[in-house]
């Protein structure tokens, strides 16, 4: 079955806010980690 | 100054305490409750409601758990005393006692988790035989087993206990990672299937009429709440190993991210293994998801692996995800009860022995009878939502603008005066309207004998339970150990 390009557009931007925003969530606190401990 | 604590009173790093807190939140719901409800309310339309609720009531409800948490250095007994006055300590003992009473038959499920793992290693998922999945789900549930299992999940529970946050950090360190590894080999296996866009649009179709449907924003947002685990005094206990000035805003936010991140990582395997493989055997995809979260898992999953090439692997491979998200999760209920218990003064290795070997016993009949389990599931699951209010009303009255400053002191994002209007007005009445709901919907189970404390599902059972724990919780916490509470808290200045 092919699949509509809505349900593609929609799987990318579900998949692209949640897991982009919890890699990026991560990330940052690594970041503020090391510059708290570098500071 | 910084306060100095024991090592296995304090996280190592932000990072371990990241894994500790997402294995805490990811559990079983998120493999076998999440990919049922978003394929039933909607697929993509789901999220609506689901995301709204993250927003609105899961993460101002982490952050105020936090608050208390880094602030008392406690759990929720001595956190509530110490944070709000010892008059609210009993309230403490009733977000514990909920977390505890589920600890009890947790550990069983995550038992069952266990075993059917180690039924895989036999390539029991790889041969396929009608009927098959019920029949080895009643053999196993009518055996022994259930209860073996539940005791090597207690003698895990101990031994990571026994260590403290350092043990939980070491634990997550190791399960959480391979968690979403695993989970993803699934998902990659399920949509590289011939067919796989059935699932996919099961997951993804937008359907907006949904939307207009009451029960698809209850379930939502009872997802939410039972899926992040907010309210139920996790975040607090986790957060009591925190520095004074260590974030809270951003791990709540990761925390409510990581936890959907990985439901929806376990959507793509469930829900397209279900719709590629259910036509096969002559089912509706949509008849499958409706069967529950054990029937789903425990029994129809087991028929259709067979179905899917390496499906022996990847059956295998489930029910070892299955196993360390509630693992994971389980050693963060057992730990409320294990740090509440550290708080009243006994030794940690002490109380994790104890707790451990009541939790086994305990949690015996929800070992022997499902109809058991399935009311304490019902009972305590509900009363989750009654914890969470608490919350509320401890931000309440301890001032929301003060608890944001709070909040927002030592925190990588800071928040504004919306998580007032959230944690003070939107969350305690949206948990209200939820928890109302799913009574009304328990009356119209049993329109005869919904009153009845004797049935599983029924109103009754609830209201019953819940009265009796409050009348021993406020008695034990508000008057019989009240000399110990005030000693300790004298004693800590």
């Amino acid at each position: 079955m092919k699949m509509e390009g809505s349900v593609i557009a929609t799987m990318i931007i579900v998949l692209g806010f949640y897991w982009g925003l919890t890699i990026y969530f991560v990330k940052l606190a690594l970041e503020k980690e090391k510059e708290k401990a570098s500071a | 100054m910084e306060e100095i604590k024991k090592p296995e009173e304090s996280w190592a790093t932000r990072l371990g305490f990241i894994f500790a807190i997402i294995g805490a939140m990811v559990g079983s719901g998120n493999i076998w409750r999440f990919p049922r409800m978003m394929a039933m309310y909607g697929g993509g339309a789901f999220l609506i409601p689901y995301t709204i609720a993250l927003f609105t009531v899961a993460i101002p409800l982490l952050i105020a758990e936090g608050v208390i948490g880094r602030e008392t250095g406690k759990s929720t007994i001595f956190g509530f005393a110490k944070y709000v006055g010892k008059k609210y300590a009993w309230l403490g003992a009733w977000v514990a006692w909920v977390n505890i009473a589920i600890m009890f038959y947790y550990a069983v499920v995550c038992g069952w988790a266990l075993a059917y793992f180690t039924k895989g290693l036999t390539g029991i998922y790889g041969t396929y035989v009608a009927g098959k999945g019920l029949q080895t789900w009643e053999a196993f549930t009518s055996s022994y087993q259930p209860l073996l299992f539940a005791v090597i999940v207690w003698i895990f529970t101990w031994y990571t206990l026994a260590r403290g946050a350092r043990g939980i950090e070491k634990v997550t360190g190791l399960l959480v990672p391979s968690l979403f590894i695993i989970l993803a080999v699934i998902a990659i296996r399920a949509i590289t299937l011939p067919g796989a866009g059935v699932g996919l649009t099961y997951m993804f179709k937008v359907d907006p009429s949904k939307l207009s449907n009451a029960e698809a924003w209850l379930q939502a947002y009872s997802q939410v709440l039972w899926s992040t685990g907010a309210g139920w005094g996790i975040y607090l206990t986790y957060s009591a190993y925190l520095k004074k000035n260590d974030d809270i805003n951003l791990n709540s936010h990761i925390t409510g991210f990581g936890d959907t991140s990985a439901a929806l990582l376990a959507g793509l395997g469930v829900i397209t293994t279900v719709a590629v493989t259910a036509p096969l055997l002559g089912l509706n995809p949509l008849d499958v998801y409706a069967e529950g979260n054990v029937g789903l898992t425990f029994i129809w999953l087991t028929e259709l692996f067979p179905k899917i090439p390496a499906g022996a692997l990847i059956g295998t491979l489930f029910f070892l995800a299955l196993f360390f998200a509630a693992f994971t999760s389980q050693i963060a209920i057992a730990e409320v009860l294990i740090k509440n218990i550290v708080d009243f003064g006994i030794p940690r290795e002490k109380a994790a022995l104890y707790g451990s070997i009541a939790g086994f016993i305990i949690g015996i009949p929800a070992a022997l009878s499902l109809d058991w389990l399935n009311n304490q599931d019902w009972v305590w699951g509900v009363g989750l939502l009654i914890s969470a209010i608490v919350f509320s009303i401890i931000m309440w009255k301890t001032g929301l603008e003060k608890n944001r400053e709070t909040a927002n002191r030592g925190s990588d994002i800071k928040i504004g005066k919306w998580w007032d209007i959230m944690i003070g007005y939107v969350s305690p009445i949206s948990i209200a309207i939820v928890l109302l709901w799913w009574l009304k919907q328990s009356i119209s189970w049993y329109p005869e004998t919904w009153w009845k404390p004797t049935e599983v599902f029924s109103a009754g059972t609830v209201i019953f339970q819940w009265i009796l724990a409050f009348i021993i919780l406020y008695v034990l916490f508000g008057k019989v150990f009240m000399p110990k509470i005030e000693a300790r808290l004298a004693e800590e200045g």
